[in-house]
This record gives structure tokens, sequence and C-alpha cells, in this order.
């Protein structure tokens, strides 16, 4: 999953940023409204968190001119403007979420999680793949009874392709989704954290979980093929 | 509760009555005593009728001709009564009516009777008619005939003739219920007529209270129009409006500092909360030098402005006393000046501070000290890279001014009237904890404090001027310096070396 953090605060960046990456994020950051208007217009995400009060160009007006471009990523407002008029103002405007500064950085992975579900479709926050059990929330994988010992990104991938299940998901989606601005994905980096998935989460002997299709991409079949 | 609309009913009213109280009662008295003039007139002429029928013949013997005396007006309910006496006050005649009863006796001179006692025990009024007896043809003849000394003298007889009025009674009766039952209906018509008037003359009033009861801080932009009001309400709907004006500035500004302060107290304890859990959630990859020290500086921040804010709210509360004494500001500013100026060498802008060797004002120094630093530190806080400081003091034997400029391209005039405002900052994202926008808050109520007000301007160059005017300390004969010594006046100058040649150039170009 892949969110743009627009704040100005350098600190809450650093700490927010750092905290969703070790969620298994990819996180892309900027201080000020115009680059954060570039950013979300020139790259796909599952959420943006956005402050209001930013320098060049204000939280508001940039989310009333990503809904003016059609752009439907779900944005979830940091702000410390706290009146209900601010509330109803920014959800209004567009946004999908409001949170207010200062915030537990749970409830925050929380909504932001939530987000990422509704971007995908999906309700509940333990997705079934087969034997395969991913709980979103505790950012935990199990195959059966056993936890997977999956790195951050792995975990993501895994997320991804399970919010996907059944549809082809090719390389570029996946470079765009998993790896941030800051990454820079080698050209089979992809294949090598498919390989590696596929040694944890496929049946010893049995047939691939996460099929290729040559060309294509990758698809996570529900039930072993 | 006073009402208007019940006291101009009652006052209309009362007035109303009184007017037609009195207007009936004179209209009353009028026609009455009209009539009762016009009844003793009738009286006056019955009574000429009465001696019109007492003749006297040749021998002096009188006569009344009471056959003629069967006229209507003896007869009745309410008959005539006349006596006639002679100059002796003997009775000569009487009208039947009289029965048993007597009439008054009367005077010597003609005159009405305005109340006199009637047999039938009711009061009437009379007449007193004094009159001779004519003789007719025939007597008239044979007294002519007689000698003059045989002839006895005419008798001078007095008539008093009485009548009840009840003619008389009964039209002033019914000119007295008739004048009542219209005052009465006048009355009412008065009350039903004002009650209306008064309630449709007050409905613009009801309507501006209702609207009135309507506003609140939400609603704060409603305006009253004027157009639809009376003359009268006007120039109230116009002191409605200004006081609404001056309502929304109010609450703007409390909203904005409510915002601001959300703003700048929220922000830091957020950075705190979130370093702190990401921290401890993830404490293999926390960094605790580099934590305890981001702590350490929102803590210095907060701290900062929660001291600034208090000393603003001391200030505003009138507890900061200052202690008036004499101050020298030039070597103040030169302390503030080399405090601010050498974290800023670096920077590409120039800066010049110009000040007499020593300015002596009446001053506290625990204000003037951090006001003096505030201005300095804000004014190389904002001011560009390319941009230029200037500070300097004037001075002359009674007044000093102290007057910091520097290049500032974002303010605009419409914004001087917030620069004073805690929290009000130009950058509206509020972006840098350095500066939260309490120092020249802190300056102006250090200022206030003080005794005196900074003016700011922008000048024709678009340089933001902030100038703080002071008394100058009177000079003491054992105390130097005494005055504003401004024959050596101190400069102290931050000029790049790069801008410094640019400067050359220039000077250069323009010889």
């Amino acid at each position: 999953m892949r969110v743009l953090l627009v704040e100005d605060s350098e600190r809450l960046q650093a700490s927010i940023a750092t905290g969703l990456r070790k969620s298994g994020y990819a996180v892309d950051v900027t201080g000020d409204g115009e680059e954060g208007l570039w950013y979300a217009s020139n790259n796909q995400y599952d959420v943006i968190i956005l402050d209001l009060m930013l320098p060049k160009l204000d939280g508001l007006s940039l989310l009333r001119r990503l809904r003016e471009s059609d752009n439907r990523t779900h944005v979830l407002i940091l702000t410390a403007r706290d009146t209900v008029e601010d509330r109803v103002l920014g959800l209004r405007t567009g946004s999908d979420d409001y949170l207010v500064k200062p915030f537990a950085f749970d409830e925050l992975l929380a909504r932001v999680e939530a987000l990422a579900r509704r971007a995908h479709g999906v309700k509940t926050p333990v997705l079934r793949v087969g034997r395969i059990e991913i709980d979103t929330a505790q950012r935990v994988a199990r195959k059966g009874p056993d936890a997977l010992e999956l790195p951050p990104r792995e975990f993501a991938l895994l997320e991804y392709l399970a919010m996907r299940r059944g549809t082809v998901v090719s390389r570029t989606e996946i470079e765009r989704h998993i790896y941030d601005d800051h990454a820079e994905p080698m050209s089979n980096v992809v294949d090598a954290a498919v390989y590696s998935l596929r040694r944890k989460i496929d049946p010893p002997g049995g047939p691939s979980l996460i099929q290729t299709r040559r060309g294509m991409g990758y698809v996570l079949c529900a039930e072993e093929p | 509760m006073k009402s208007i609309q019940r006291h101009l009913t009652f006052t209309l009213l009362a007035t109303v009555l009184t007017l037609s109280a009195a207007a009936g009662a004179f209209l009353y008295v009028f026609a009455r005593s009209r009539l009762l003039a016009e009844f003793d007139r009738g009286l006056a002429t019955e009574a000429q009728a009465v001696a019109a029928r007492v003749s006297r013949d040749s021998n002096g013997a009188l006569e009344l001709n009471f056959a003629d005396a069967q006229s209507p007006e003896f007869h009745g309910r309410h008959p005539a009564y006349f006596e006639i006496w002679d100059a002796g006050g003997r009775l000569i005649f009487r009208s039947p009516t009289l029965g048993s009863s007597n009439l008054p006796r009367p005077g010597n001179s003609e005159r009405p009777l305005k109340r006199v006692a009637l047999p039938d025990g009711e009061h009437g009024r009379g007449t007193v008619f004094q009159f001779i007896p004519r003789a007719d043809e025939e007597d008239e003849a044979a007294i002519r005939a007689k000698p003059p000394g045989q002839v006895p003298p005419a008798p001078l007889l007095t008539l008093v003739l009485a009548r009840q009025p009840h003619a008389l009674n009964e039209t002033l009766w019914v000119l007295g219920s008739s004048l009542c039952i219209a005052g009465l209906a006048l009355a009412a018509g008065t009350v039903l007529a004002v009650t209306l008037a008064v309630r449709r003359g007050l409905i613009p009033l009801r309507r501006l209270a209702g609207e009135m009861d309507a506003i609140d801080a939400a609603s704060l932009h409603h305006r009253f129009s004027k157009e639809s009001l009376p003359a009268e309400l006007q120039p109230i709907c116009g002191r409605l409006n200004s006081l609404l004006d001056r309502l929304a500035e109010a609450f703007a500004r409390e909203r904005r500092f409510t915002s601001d302060a959300a703003h700048e107290l929220r922000t830091p304890i957020a950075e705190l909360r979130a370093m702190a859990e990401v921290a401890l959630r993830w404490p293999q990859d926390a960094r605790p030098e580099q934590n305890c020290r981001e702590t350490l500086a929102i803590a210095n921040q907060m701290e900062a402005m929660v001291t600034t804010l208090l000393s603003i709210a001391r200030c505003e509360a009138g507890l900061v006393r200052a202690r008036m004494g004499g101050v020298d500001l030039a070597e103040l500013v030169r302390q503030s000046w080399e405090l601010h100026r050498p974290g800023n060498i670096g920077r590409n802008l120039i800066a010049r501070c110009e000040f007499p060797s020593h300015v002596m004002v009446h001053s506290d120094r625990s204000l003037l000290l951090p006001l003096v630093g505030n201005l300095i530190s804000n004014a190389f806080a904002h001011t560009p890279n390319d941009g230029q400081i200037d500070c300097r003091i004037t001075a002359s034997d009674t007044h000093a001014q102290l007057a910091i400029s520097n290049t500032c391209y974002s303010l605009r005039q419409e914004d001087l009237r917030h620069i004073f405002e805690p929290f009000w900052r130009k950058d509206a994202s509020r972006t840098g904890g350095t500066h939260c926008g309490l120092g020249l808050s802190l300056v102006e109520a250090y200022a206030r404090s003080l005794g005196t007000l900074p003016k700011v301007e922008l000048t024709a160059d678009g340089r933001f001027q902030i100038a703080i005017e002071f008394n100058c300390e009177p000079a003491q004969s054992d105390t130097a310096p005494e005055s504003p010594d401004i024959t050596q006046p101190t400069l102290l100058e931050h000029v790049p070396s790069e801008r410094k040649s640019a400067e050359t150039q220039g000077a250069s170009a323009d010889k």
C-alpha cells in the first residue's frame, strides 16, 4: 500500500513516515501543498494523509483540485483545526476521513488501513486466500495455524495481491503501490519479492498460489489451481 | 416592565379623555347658561304679561284681570306662581296655584331669583319685576277729569314670578347624558384606535427585535435593512449594524486566536506524541539521542510560547507595574543588536543600526529590554535574505524614537490592523516552529505598560516599519549623560561583501 503524507511539520513527517513504513506502507512525504498536489496527481496512492495549513497551497485547495481532476484517492485530513465547522468543511470538500492533532498513532494507522481497504472494496481487516490468512490490522500473515515471517515489503506485496485476488496485477502496479519515491526498485525486484513470497506461502510440492501471467503480471488465486 | 404600547395608549387616552371632558363640560356649562338666560328672559316676559293684567281705576283701586290669568302656564304639573306686592310690603295679588304657600318676599330691585322654594316642594327660578299698574281707557279719562289733588297716586308694585324649569332641566339632562355617552364612546374609540395605531406603528420595532433575537454567533454577518424601516428607527438600525460590525470583527479575531492557538499548541503535542509512540512501538529503530534533542526543542518552543502568553495576559490584566526611571535606550539597542546580529551574519542581508551614544529615556529596563529584543529579533527573522534592516534612534531634548524597518514583500496594508493580534502570522500555514506570532503582541503589551504605543506602517518602498516613542529622562546634575548625545552617533553596520560591491557600483553609476 502506498501512502502520500502532506505535512509541513518536519518532526511529524519523520515520525508518521517512519511508523507507516514500519507498518509496511510505502510512503512519499512532502511539506508543501503545491508539491503535494504534484505527487498526488502523478502517482497512484491508496491513501493521502493531508494537513490543512500548508505553505504555497493550503490543504483544502489541494483537495478541491484533486477532486476536480476526478482523482478518487482516499484522503484523510490530519489537522489541528478541531471545530465542527472545520470537520464539516473538510468532509464536504471531498475528504474521506478527518483526524485532529494530537492523535494516537494506532488510530491514524487504523484509519489509514480502513481507507486502504475501502480503496479496494474490502470490508474486513482479515483476508483469506486458501489457507493463507492476512490480518491487515495486526500486520500478521498466517498459513494455517503458523505465523509467516514476512518482512514489511513482502507483507505489503501479499496484502496488495490479496486485496486484488483473482485479478492480474502488473509489475508496474506492484511497484507503484509497494515502493515509494525514495526506493529505487531494480527491474527484477518485484520478481524477487514474488519468488521469496511464494517460498513462504505455497504448499510444499503443490502449485503456487501466485500465478505468473506472462507479459501481464501476477494473480493471486483464491483457490488452489 | 415598561411598555411603549401601554405608555402611549394610556397617555393618549388620558389626553383625549381630559380634553373631551373639558370640552363637554364647557359645552354643558355654556348651553346651560344660555338656556337659563333664555328661561329667565321667558320669566321676565311672563312677569310683564302678568303685570299688564293689573290695572287701576280712577279711585286708585287695583284689579287683576284674572280671567286672562287662566293661561296654560298657570295650569298643569309644573305651573307658574306669582305674588304682587305694593311698596308698603302688602301682598296685593297672588296666583291661585300658590295655594296656602308663599313666595319669598322680594327686595326693592328687579333681579332674577336663582333658587326659589316652590309650593310643590321643588325648587324653581323666579324673577322680580316692578311696575306701575296702568288704567284702562275709561278710568284714564275719569282720572284726567278729576282735579289733580283728588287723583290718588299710581302705586309702585313688585311682582314675583317663579316657575320650576322642568323643560330646561330635562333639556340639560339630555344634553349632559348625551355628552357623557359621547365621552364614553370617544374613550372607547380612542382606546381602540390608539391600540391599533400603536400596535401597527410598532410593527417595524417588533420586526427589528425579532431579527435581533435571531442573531447568534453563527449569523453575525446579518445586517439590518434600513429601507424597510421608518425614519425614526433608521438611526438605531445604523447603530445596530455598526455594533454587529464590531461584534463580527471581535468574533473573527477570537476565532483566529482560538484556531491559531490550537494549531500552535496541538502541533507540538502531536509531534511529541507521534515521536514517542513510534519510538516505543519500534524501539529497535528508535534514535534516543535524536528524539531527546527533538523533545527538548519542542519543550523550549512550548515554554517560550506559554511564557510569552502569560506575559501578555499579565500586561493586559494590569498586573505588570512599570518601575519607571532613567534607562539608556541606546545601550539597550546596542546589546540587543549585538545579541541577534551574529546569528545572521551568514545571510545576504544588509543590517544597519544607528543611534546616539546615549539616549536616556524614562522607562523600565526590565520591560524595555525584551521589547527591544523582540523588535530586533522579529526584524531579523522576517527579513528575506536579499533584504535590509534599519534600526535607528532619533532624539530631541524631550522625546526619543526607536524605529526599526525591514524589507517585507508579503505584508499588505490591510494586514497592519492584525499585526499585534496574538498568534497572527502572515503565513496562514504557520509553517516553522521558531516564531508563533506572539512577538509583536508582547511588544505592544509591554509598550502599553510603559505608557506608549508602537506605530506600524508600510513605507512607500514596501518596507515594514515599527516605531515607538519615549519620553526622555529629565536631566539631573549628578548623573551623566543628561541629554541625548547626538554629536557622536554610532553606526553598527553589516553589509555582505557581494552587496557591498553592488552598492559601490551603484554609487559610481549614480555619480
